[in-house]
Formats: C-alpha cells, structure tokens, sequence
C-alpha cells in the first residue's frame, strides 16, 4: 500500500521532470541544427568488439572519420560498443536517437530484434545503415556481401581445385547465423552440382582458429583421406589440424588473416602452394561510414548495397602476407571516391 | 578365476570406472564408422584429451574443497596465458622457457586473486571466479589489441607434433601432470588437509588442518594447471587466439563429474579425469563423424553427458564408501 502512494507521486513527477528534460533538449537540438546545417553526427552502434575483426573494423572507420572531420564532411564520430547483448544494444540505440545525430551506422546483435529500434530512427529523420550483419528492417540500408554467391564462389574455386572429385570437409561458422546459412546454402548448391565430391564430415568453427583445430583434430580421428576443406576465416585453424595429425595438405580455402598469408607464402616458396583466399575485410565499416556521409548530405542508395569480397591469390599474395601483421586482416582501403564508385549514387 | 572376478567387480566399484566404460562404448560405436584403424582413433583422441585433463585436474582440486566451490575462470586464465606465452615467445625459441616461467606465474596469480575473493573477501566461489575470469578476458582484449598476433616458439610447435614410441609426447606430458597431482592429494599432508577440508569445514578446522589457506592454494594450484594447459595449446594452435580457452568451461566440470569426483568436495578421482576428458573428446568425434544437424549435436552430446553423470552418481555397483 505505501508503494502505491509512493507511486501515486512518484510517478507524475517523474514524467514531468522527464518531459521537460526532453523538451529542453530537442530545443537545444533544434537551435543547433540550425546554426551547422548540412554536416552532422555519425554514429556507430558496434554490438561486439571482442574480437579482432571487430577491433580493426572500429580502428578503420576510425580512421575515415578523421578524413571526414578534417575535410568538414561530418562534425562529429562516436562508437558505442555492446557486449553481444541485444537489450544493451537497444538501449545504447534510444540514447543515441535522443542525440539526432543524422546517420546512425549499426552492427547489429541480431537481425530482428532491433527492428524497433531502428524504425524509431528512421521515424526521427536519422538514416540507418546496417552493415556486415544484416536487419530485417526495411527503412535501415543494409550493406553486407551476397553470402550465397560468396559461398558457391569459393566452393567453385575448392572443387575445381580437387580436379571435381573427392571427399571435403566443412567448416561452418556460428551456427544460425545470416552469414553461416548464406554460405553453407551456397557451398551446398555447389556440392550438389557436382556429385563426384562428398562430404565427408562438417564440424563447427565458429569463425574461431582454436576451436577449429580441435573440432577438425577430432574429425580427422576418423575421417578417411581429404581432399578439400572449406573454412572460411578459420583455414589456418584447419590447416594447423592437418599438421597436427601428419595428414597430407588438402585443397584449403584461404582467410585474408596475416597468420594464413604468411603460412600460404612460405609454403608458395617451398612447394609451389597454391590456392585462393578471400573475406569480407572489417573496411567494410569504413564504405558503410562514406555512405552514411553521402546520405547526411542529401544523396540517396538503394537499399541493398552488395558489398564486395577482398581477394587473395598467388599473384598478389607475397606482397601482402609481408605487409600484413600476423593478428590482421590484408583489406582494403575505401575512400569517399572509391565508395562512389562502387555504388553510385542515385 | 575367483581373483579375476572379484578384480573386475574392484574395478567396476571404483569411482572412475563409469567414464572409462562410457569412452569404451563410444570407441566400439567409433570404430566400424571410421575409415582409419583403431588405435588412430584412440591415439588423436587420446592427445585431444590431454589438454583437457590438464586443466580439469585443476577443476577438481577446486572442486575438492567443498562447499559447491567451482573454478569458472578457467577458460578465460588458459586464454590469457596462451597469449603471455606467445607474446614472450614472440615467434621465437630465445625465450620458450622465459614463456613458461610466465605463463605460470601469470595463471597462479589469476588462481591467488580467486583465492584472495573466496578466503578473504568470502564471495561464493561461483561468482568470484566468474567475476576474475570475466576481469582475465578483458586484459586479453588489451593484449590482443596491442601486442597483436605473435606465433608460438617453433621447438613446442615441433613438440606438440612428437610422439615416443607412438604416444604424443603432450599426453605424456598430462600422464605424468596426473601422476603428480595424485601424488600431491594422495601422499602429501596438502592433499590430507584438501580432501579434509572438502569433506567437513568445521571437522578439518579442529583437526587443524587449517581450511582457509588449503582453500586458497587449491586455486592456485587450478591457476598453474590452466598455465601448464595454455603453454601446450600455444604450441598445438602454433599462437594465440581469443576463442582458445572457450571449450575449457564445460569440458573442465564435465571431466571432473563424470571421473567420479564428488561436486560436494572431499572425494577426488586422478584417473577418472582422463577418463572424463577422454569420453568428452571422443563423443565430440562420434557426433561430428554421424552425419546431423548441429542443433541435434549438441542435444545429444547434452543428452549423453546427462545420462553418463546420472549412472556416474549411483557408481554402477555400490558406493565404494
């Protein structure tokens, strides 16, 4: 009973302090917008940076706001990180749409659940481009490769290695993520376009080399002779595994990672080694950020934006495995001009 | 023939039996499904074990003292000392026993903090733990993110691919960690005063076997195991990576139930580990090696660890008590 007299109180007065506060501020808001008016804020709303993707994905589009800061393209950058928590994620996201920035880059912790949200942004006048992760919302422009066509792409390139036939081994991601069942779809199509090649055992990687090794370590107990191994951003996780156990090198599709690059380029050097290797690259947070740029000032994208895959073959390998810090990622640079051009704008 | 008998119901008394039972079962199932011969089955997971009993042996030391005490800081001290080590090594031999001293140094530290939180501060060891694991892995983001990807030294990579006379010289390595670990609980006035302790808190005080500070060593000792585990992964994985030590957690507990130590403390089972481990790595194989959907993976290896623990807690026979 006393909580509820409490509340009778309690609760009004909160509402009118709050609403007074909120009035205040998009006052503010409203007269500041008014003294700056073409360049604004951008955000990035980054659910994890626990990894070091997701560290280098920050460092670069740190390092285009800058460019952007010094050219007067935007007057402001911040990056909120979660940590791989939906509910924080979407909290962080109220308290930047109360900050109007006029882009609010996302990377998003799940593909629906912060459908809300973002709807709340676009109804604020604030554009949202999702990127790397996909959302379902269809206001936010979503920037993310076609993992479908990525998936076939390099399972194409691992079969026609194999000479069409043998037995591979797959590597999944984590599981149930956009990104793995885009993949796994396309390497399936692949696998079942070409009936000479089978599999004989997929385990889970989850994008992580460690935990590849020991998946792929315990597979190779039992598993008779392989040919190919497809991986994703664990190939070295994988390969390590075959080394491990003294089995013969497979057909491995490569990651971009400098751990990869430097094992591929000495064994280029040694024995002739060759493969492919391709990833999506953490820049992609640095074409998300130009195109948030290009929407603050007026211009329009279409709503999906394929985002192109960094490769890596024998020809330009050495260059990069050398320039390439082992923890890293070879990628590459986007700039206003190159964002532009690859997805002109309408 | 009444010696045999009466041999194999010993056997089947003992605490450990049920996971040397349950990795033989899953062995037979293995073996007709591989297309590699038996004892290279037994063998690669034989050396994917040994690194979890390493750091499952330390589990049960912790596990040991009672009163529900459990090391969940495992996984993150193996992480963060695969990545001192590596960074001492910087790719190099100079230095390999530099990384040892520090990896050591680093997971005894992480397991005195635990010590500290629990003996001192009095936080339930549950939360402590997970509380200085959760503290491990951020100093490995700030590790990874400055000091960067360093290889292992090239003399333990090349060790983790020895064998003598057919067994990897890592599975030795975790034998003779067992052999000495049994020694410490079952020879020594530590292990006395450890199973005391897990057994009867007030008991073990008035005996004055001094409860507290065996608490704490017992942390210290699971932080050094978790040391040993990470300098061999540094030189399986060939590096550090930050999901290195992301297995530890379940399959250190798994280990230590299903070898038949007792989660209230006071009763320890050395051989049961490798057992644990054993079982844990080959139903992984025998799951990845049927061909499913990894949703039904996981049930199933969830379904079995379940079942395996439920026998394990009756002890087939009889208690051996």
């Amino acid at each position: 009973m006393k909580l509820n007299k409490f509340s009778l109180i309690a609760v009004p007065a909160l509402l009118v302090t709050a609403l007074s506060l909120s009035g205040c501020s998009s006052a503010t808001d409203t007269a500041a917008d008014a003294g700056a008016k073409t360049p604004g804020a951008i955000v990035l709303s980054n659910s994890f940076i626990g990894n070091a993707w997701r560290q280098t994905m920050v460092d670069d589009v740190n390092a285009s706001a800058e460019e952007a800061k010094a050219s007067g393209d935007i007057v402001d950058f911040s990056v909120v990180n979660s940590n791989n928590d939906v509910a924080e994620q979407i909290s962080q996201m109220q308290a930047l749409i109360l900050k109007k920035p006029k882009v609010i880059l996302i990377l998003a912790a799940s593909p629906t659940a912060l459908n809300g949200v973002i709807q709340t942004a676009c109804d604020a006048g604030i554009k949202v481009v999702a990127f790397d992760a996909s959302v379902t919302a269809d206001c936010a422009y979503k920037m993310a490769p076609d993992w479908v066509a990525f998936g076939e792409e390099t399972m194409n390139v691992v079969v026609k290695r194999m000479g069409g036939k043998g037995n591979v081994i797959l590597v999944h991601g984590v599981d149930g993520t956009d990104v793995d069942l885009g993949m796994s779809q396309g390497w399936n199509n692949v696998i079942k376009a070409n009936p000479g090649v089978k599999v004989v055992g997929e385990v889970a990687g989850n994008w992580d080399d460690a935990t590849t090794q020991t998946n792929v370590g315990g597979l190779l107990a039992t598993a008779p002779k392989v040919d190919g191994v497809m991986a994703y951003v664990s190939a070295y996780g994988a390969i390590q595994a075959f080394v491990a156990a003294k089995r013969p090198l497979p057909v491995v599709y490569g990651s971009n990672q400098g751990t990869f690059l430097k094992w591929w380029s000495e064994q280029k050097a040694a024995n002739g080694y060759d493969t492919e290797s391709a990833m999506e690259g953490p820049a992609i947070s640095q074409a998300a950020f130009w195109i948030g740029v290009n929407l603050a000032n007026g211009k329009e994208f279409p709503k999906k934006l394929v985002y192109p895959t960094f490769r890596i073959t024998n020809d330009n390998l050495d260059e990069l495995a050398a320039s390439t810090p082992a923890d890293a990622f070879a990628d590459q640079v986007w700039t206003q001009e190159s964002v532009l051009a690859q997805w002109p704008a309408n | 023939m009444q010696t045999i008998k009466s041999g194999f119901f010993f056997i089947l008394r003992q605490p450990w039996s049920i996971s040397f039972i349950a990795s033989l079962v899953i062995v037979l199932a293995l073996i007709p499904m591989s297309s590699r011969g038996p004892l290279d089955v037994v063998l690669s997971n034989f050396y994917l074990a040994s690194f979890v009993a390493i750091a499952a042996l330390g589990q049960m030391i912790v596990v040991s003292t009672g009163r529900g005490a459990v090391d969940l800081s495992i996984p993150y001290t193996i992480t963060l000392c695969v990545y001192v080590a590596t960074i001492v090594q910087e790719g190099k031999n100079d230095h390999l026993f530099q990384s040892i001293i520090a990896s050591l140094a680093i997971g005894a530290l992480v397991g005195a903090i635990n010590g500290f939180a629990v003996v001192v501060l009095r936080i339930p060891a549950m939360v402590a733990t997970l509380a200085v694991g959760f503290i491990a892995q951020s100093v490995v983001q700030v590790l990874s993110s400055t000091a960067g990807h360093v290889g292992a030294s090239p003399a333990l990579a090349e060790l983790s691919r020895a064998d003598i006379f057919g067994l990897p010289v890592f599975s030795l390595i975790a034998i003779i960690t067992c052999l000495v670990v049994a020694f410490l609980l079952f020879r020594t006035a530590y292990g006395v005063r450890l199973l005391g302790t897990g057994q009867n808190d007030i008991a073990a005080r008035l005996a004055g076997l001094k409860p507290s500070s065996t608490r704490w060593i017992a942390f210290v000792l699971s932080g050094l195991l978790a040391g040993i585990t990470a300098i061999l992964l540094g030189g399986y994985s060939g590096g550090a990576s930050l999901g290195v030590g992301a297995g530890f957690l379940i399959s250190s507990i798994a280990a230590v139930v299903l070898g038949g130590t007792l989660m209230s403390g006071g009763q320890s089972s050395v051989a049961g580990i490798f057992g644990g481990a054993l079982f844990l790595t080959f139903l992984v194989t025998l799951t990845s090696t049927l061909d499913m959907s990894f949703g039904l993976r996981s049930i199933i290896e969830g379904v079995v660890i379940l079942v395996a623990l439920g026998v394990g807690g009756r002890n087939i026979l009889k208690k051996s008590r």
